[in-house]
């Protein structure tokens, strides 16, 4: 296929005034400087066909009926949030909601923008949005983002474009939620059947639906409509490449724009090309060797402990990542406000990790099994075989068990995985303390451990609107983590991709790959 | 000769029933509860639930059965436990694709080796021989996955000369548009689909052309190849008119019951090369454990087999009169 | 001539085996059977020596000389002649070792199918009648699946464990001998000796392990030497799919080692090598076994 990009579309007249149009409408609208000065910069060539690869499957791209990464991403090109992520500082900034703010009484009022309209010609108003919402926490549709809804009782329509979120408790993640709650038009969504809409989406943002083919590959085309910034790419084709080294070689040979998660040891490769190189950002995604409780030897504080001096991260995160990662210290990563900068890893100390053994009686060592999916993390076999090494220096023997994604996650959430399994935890970005010590830890759904008062801070923290208390109480409870060693504590894994230099996007930390802001350099 | 189809059609029926109930009973002898297999001890009651209705566990064994094939005959092959969709339109909306590239591969690879395997009997024993089987031994004996990456890596990264995956527009497209004079469709289809036809039909020439060369042989040796030679017939004459419609005999046969590997090859082919086909889908639901899609795939790729080999047995009966007269 | 003494005859010397000096005049002058020869050697001594040849242990991570390239390449050493992985182990070392488990699970494979191939395929040639036409409707049931499809299916149920891949691959691979055995069983039922034996009162059993089974000895070994190259491959082609029993076997290093091909290309290539030298060698000493045996293609072996 001709490479397209290499022979960009000169703009007409017209094209510019639209899109000069457009940038200057958002620059009041964000109040982001500079825009109006690249009015004259939006002549830029365009792209006429940008192409990103998923690495794995998209089945359904139907928002309520699965949180799969790659559907997120690609749902990000055909549906709005009200809130999303800015590109620099991650923080929640203001989108299809002009503003937002916590009202007391236990509720969240949001102002949304006027003038929005579906791809299918519905309006953009409240009512959309409390037919979203009321989708989202039906039991009826079974989303799998209910359940992080569950603190909210109702949604009000205040006006046409004013919406209250009512929840029964101050619900302060409310707003880290936001960016994976698309809004649906409800005309479409409330007729059609669950098997069409999985095929067939319909939402209000900068690309519409031209062609779905499940796990195989998606088509979507500019929404010459749209009330936001408008995209600088007419179509963009997303075929789904699970091998990678096949995705690598279509970046190589100039078939991709944007191919996510290379493999490592391709790096090198990759930026050494002409017309390619690497991205790569720390992001959410945390990846920890979690140790069960109910099982022994795990239930002893002196052996977690042992485990975490007797693998050293610093040096996996060295070799397996090359460095791009960042070691970690307790539950929470940099990323996530609630880090307590005070606390320092534990490093790689054999000696210490068998002296500790040894205090707990088992001068021998003891025998153990590592459950893995290895799809789960970067270089998932390698890192579990590594720290299945380090363990074998201690005197510990590790036996892997690879395990498929559905299987191994509920052996973790009924607490029968074990005594060591791996996981990686992304929390669909939210940033937020609670989706990773509320999840991870002491009555959380993916928690095989025990920690009661980490169970009481969880609880803190979900009662107070105040950000900075809620600092204070996660601080509290990664210290706690840090002592009792409920994982071996591993890293922040990156986010990597590989890149032509034809564009300027570049890896986000929150895994999402946004197209409606990117441009032809 | 209505007799000789009868009885072929009676067969081909009974190798299907054969093959749904080998799956059938697969799943349910095997030591276990199916569902505790399929899913793990581990899984929520409601997957269970799920599992258990749509195999029907609850039943007795014999109204299961019973049922499965009800639904087999209605053409009801189950619903994907992870898409939602029915499996026989998830498969069936995939299955040209697969068709396509299994077609190419062997309508190129075949005769391909039927002209290595003359080569090698013509000039027996000679570098020449040796040379092409090897050639055909290194389809045989090289994993196909292996051999993909290789040729991406060669021909679309190192040289840039063809894409590096996915595939060009259908071939009924780039045909239509031949007759308006448009080339350009038709080759980007052929790019396309070279690397992935190769991978796959790299095994089917190894068998097929140490077939082809046996074949000859044998039949050099049978009577009426002498009397041919004895009434003046030059060897390559012998070989072209005599010799090799025999062979052809054999090595259609032999394609069509290969028709099943190649479909296996298919599989791994397709998602090396991000190939919109079965062969795919086959490899997510494994990977997702999507059981019903697992049964439906192997369900149809037998059907298809059967299904050709009933057609190879037809042209047969065309081909050699012996059994026409019968 | 000379009235001579009664000449003590010499003792008559050790005759040499027949099938001996048959393979030494097949072998003569065919290069590439004694290079399968030397390959099958080869992977014997690795199978039995591994420890004594390879020369580091196949599991010790030296994470400071991983992905380092093969020792003709610029970068590489002799300390490590076909490189490491991307956890520093020797590439060579896992090829020696994982020789024992490639193609311990074929042969263990290809045993069964032996095994259970021969016995139903006399069964089916030698009474015939409906034992024939069942056994061979369930043959043609088993061929119109594609094996690999099948391998998956049964370990999707049972579960990935190297017992399991042993079990499909003598449960599909027994369709081969069959078919040739029972050819065969239905051409010797025919023959002189056996007619005779019948009429005598033998018992079919002892006929069969008397007359028939050594005749077949030589094809069913034919067969079976290159079925093992092909579950060699099949293992490799299952470990693609993540299935796999062990972490030590080519199949598994061509799996794991396939990521990387486009920089560590050598962590999957030198085991791809492997499986090719070993299934071409056994292809070749198939051939050779049938060249030896059956040259004029009697017992149906094309």
């Amino acid at each position: 296929m001709t490479d397209k990009t290499k022979r960009p579309l000169s703009p007409s007249r017209r094209d510019v005034l639209k899109y000069g149009a457009a940038t200057g409408a958002m620059a009041t609208a964000y109040g982001l400087p500079g825009l109006s000065a690249r009015r004259a910069g939006a002549a830029a060539k365009e792209f006429d066909e940008f192409k990103v690869a998923f690495w794995s499957g998209t089945p359904n791209l139907d928002p309520e009926q699965q949180n799969i990464r790659t559907c997120l991403i690609a749902e990000k090109w055909l549906f709005d949030p009200l809130v999303w992520r800015d590109k620099d500082t991650n923080a929640p900034m203001p989108y299809l909601a002009e503003d937002f703010s916590f009202i007391g009484n236990n509720t969240w009022r949001f102002h949304i923008r006027e003038g929005g309209k579906f791809h299918n010609g519905e309006t953009l108003d409240a009512h959309a949005v409390k037919f979203s919402l009321d989708r989202r926490t039906a039991e009826a549709t079974g989303s799998p983002f209910r359940k992080s809804f569950s603190s909210v009782i109702e949604g009000k329509v205040i006006d046409q474009y004013t919406f209250d979120f009512v929840c029964n408790s101050p619900f302060p993640m409310l707003p880290a939620y936001m960016p994976t709650f698309y809004i649906m038009p409800p005309g479409y969504y409330g007729s059609t059947p669950k098997q069409e809409l999985a095929l067939k989406p319909v939402g209000s943002g900068p690309f519409r639906l031209l062609e779905f083919k499940p796990d195989d590959i998606l088509r979507v085309e500019r929404n010459d409509d749209y009330w936001g910034q408008m995209p600088m790419i007419k179509r963009v084709t997303a075929p789904v490449i699970q091998e990678d080294a096949t995705r690598v070689a279509s970046l190589l040979a100039g078939d991709l724009h944007i191919a996510p998660r290379p493999v490592i040891e391709d790096f090198d490769r990759i930026n050494e090309n002409a017309g390619t190189k690497v991205s790569t950002s720390i992001g959410n995604r945390i990846v920890l060797a979690g140790l069960n409780y109910d099982m022994e030897p795990m239930n002893d504080r002196r052996v977690r402990q042992a485990l975490n001096y007797a693998v050293d991260a610093a040096l996996l995160n060295e070799v397996y990542l090359k460095g791009t990662g960042e070691v970690m210290a307790s539950a929470l990563p940099s990323t996530v406000p609630g880090f307590h900068p005070g606390l320092t890893p534990y490093g790689y100390d054999p000696d210490k990790a068998r002296a500790l053994l040894k205090e707990a009686g088992y001068a021998n060592g003891f025998e153990t099994t590592i459950e893995v999916n290895p799809g789960w993390l970067i270089a998932g076999t390698a890192v579990t075989e590594a720290i299945a090494n380090f363990l074998k220096e201690v005197g510990i023997k590790a036996e892997l068990q690879v395990r498929d994604a559905g299987t191994l996650a509920s052996r973790i959430t009924s607490r029968k995985a074990g005594p060591i399994y791996m996981l990686s935890w992304g929390v669909n970005s939210t940033f937020d303390a609670d989706s990773y010590i509320g999840s991870l830890l002491d009555e959380g759904a993916f928690s095989c451990n025990r920690m009661p008062e980490i169970g009481k801070l969880v609880e803190a923290g979900r009662q107070t609107a105040d950000q900075n208390e809620r600092v204070e109480i996660y601080r509290k409870a990664c210290e706690i983590a840090h002592e009792e060693a409920p994982w071996i504590f591993m890293y922040l894994q990156p986010n990597t991709y590989g890149v032509t230099t034809n564009h300027d996007w570049t890896a986000r930390p929150d895994e999402m790959i946004p197209l409606y802001y990117v441009k032809s350099v | 000769m209505a007799a000789y189809l009868l009885r072929r059609l009676l067969h081909a029926v009974i190798v299907i029933w054969g093959a749904a109930t080998l799956v059938f009973a697969i799943l349910n002898f095997a030591p276990g509860d199916p569902a505790v297999n399929l899913v793990g001890e581990n899984a929520t009651e409601e997957q269970f639930a799920l599992v258990r209705h749509s195999l029907g566990l609850d039943l007795p064994m014999y109204e299961r059965y019973l049922r499965y094939l009800g639904n087999l005959l209605s053409g009801d092959l189950g619903t994907s436990w992870f898409v939602g969709q029915p499996t026989l339109d998830m498969l069936a909306e995939r299955l040209p694709d697969t068709i396509e590239l299994t077609l190419v591969a062997a309508l190129i690879f075949a005769p391909l080796a039927v002209l290595l395997g003359v080569i090698s009997a013509v000039w027996r024993r000679t570098p020449l021989d040796y040379g092409s089987s090897f050639v055909a031994l290194f389809g045989v004996s090289t994993p196909n996955f292996w051999l993909g990456v290789m040729l991406i890596l060669l021909f679309a990264v190192e040289l840039r000369w063809l894409p590096s995956m996915g595939r060009g527009p259908m071939i009924t497209d780039a045909v239509a548009a031949l007759f308006t004079g448009d080339t350009a469709p038709l080759i980007d289809w052929a790019r396309h689909i070279v690397l992935p036809a190769a991978t796959l039909g790299t095994f089917l020439m190894a068998l097929v052309t140490r077939l082809t060369r046996t074949d000859i042989l044998e039949n050099l040796r049978r009577p009426y190849v002498k009397v041919a030679r004895a009434k003046g017939m030059s060897r390559g004459g012998v070989i072209l008119h005599h010799v090799l419609p025999n062979s052809l005999i054999s090595v259609v046969t032999f394609v069509g019951l290969e028709v099943g590997s190649l479909l296996g090859g298919a599989v791994v082919t397709e998602t090396i090369f991000a190939w919109p086909g079965m062969g795919r889908l086959m490899v997510e639901s494994i990977e997702r454990r999507d059981y019903p899609v697992i049964q439906a795939g192997v369900l149809l790729v037998s059907f298809i087999f059967v299904f050709v080999n009933l057609l190879v047995d037809l042209v047969y009966l065309w081909l050699d009169p012996r059994i026409r007269l019968k | 001539m000379s009235d001579t003494p009664a000449m003590t005859t010499p003792a008559p010397r050790q005759a040499r085996p027949n099938w001996v000096a048959a393979l030494l005049r097949e072998l003569r002058g065919n290069l590439m059977a004694q290079f399968a020869l030397l390959v099958v050697a080869a992977l014997l001594a690795m199978v039995l020596f591994a420890p004594w040849i390879a020369p580091h242990h196949p599991d010790t991570f030296a994470l400071i000389d991983r992905n380092k390239p093969p020792a003709f390449l610029a970068g590489g050493s002799w300390t490590y002649p076909l490189g490491t992985d991307t956890h520093g182990r020797d590439v060579l070392s896992r090829i020696i070792f994982g020789a024992r488990v490639s193609l311990g699970t074929a042969t263990a494979g290809v045993a069964i199918a032996v095994t259970v191939g021969v016995t139903l395929g006399l069964v089916a040639g030698f009474f015939g009648g409906l034992w024939d036409t069942l056994i061979m409707r369930f043959v043609d049931v088993l061929l119109s699946i594609p094996i690999i499809l099948m391998a998956l299916l049964v370990i999707a149920i049972l579960g990935p464990k190297i017992e399991n891949i042993i079990l499909v691959m003598g449960f599909t691979g027994w369709i081969w001998h069959a078919r040739i055995v029972r050819g065969n069983a239905l051409r010797i039922r025919e023959e002189q000796f056996v007619l005779a034996a019948r009429s005598c009162g033998t018992r079919p059993l002892a006929i069969m392990w008397r007359h028939v089974l050594p005749n077949l000895l030589a094809p069913v070994l034919v067969t079976a030497s290159m079925q093992i190259g092909y579950m060699v491959i099949l293992e490799s082609g299952l470990s693609f799919f993540g299935i796999t029993g062990t972490t030590l076997s080519w199949g598994w290093d061509i799996a794991f080692g396939r990521r990387y091909l486009a920089s560590a290309w050598w962590v999957a290539t030198f085991p791809g090598l492997a499986i090719f030298l070993t299934v071409l060698a056994f292809n070749l000493v198939g051939d050779l076994l049938r060249d030896l045996v059956d040259p004029h293609g009697r017992s149906g072996l094309t």
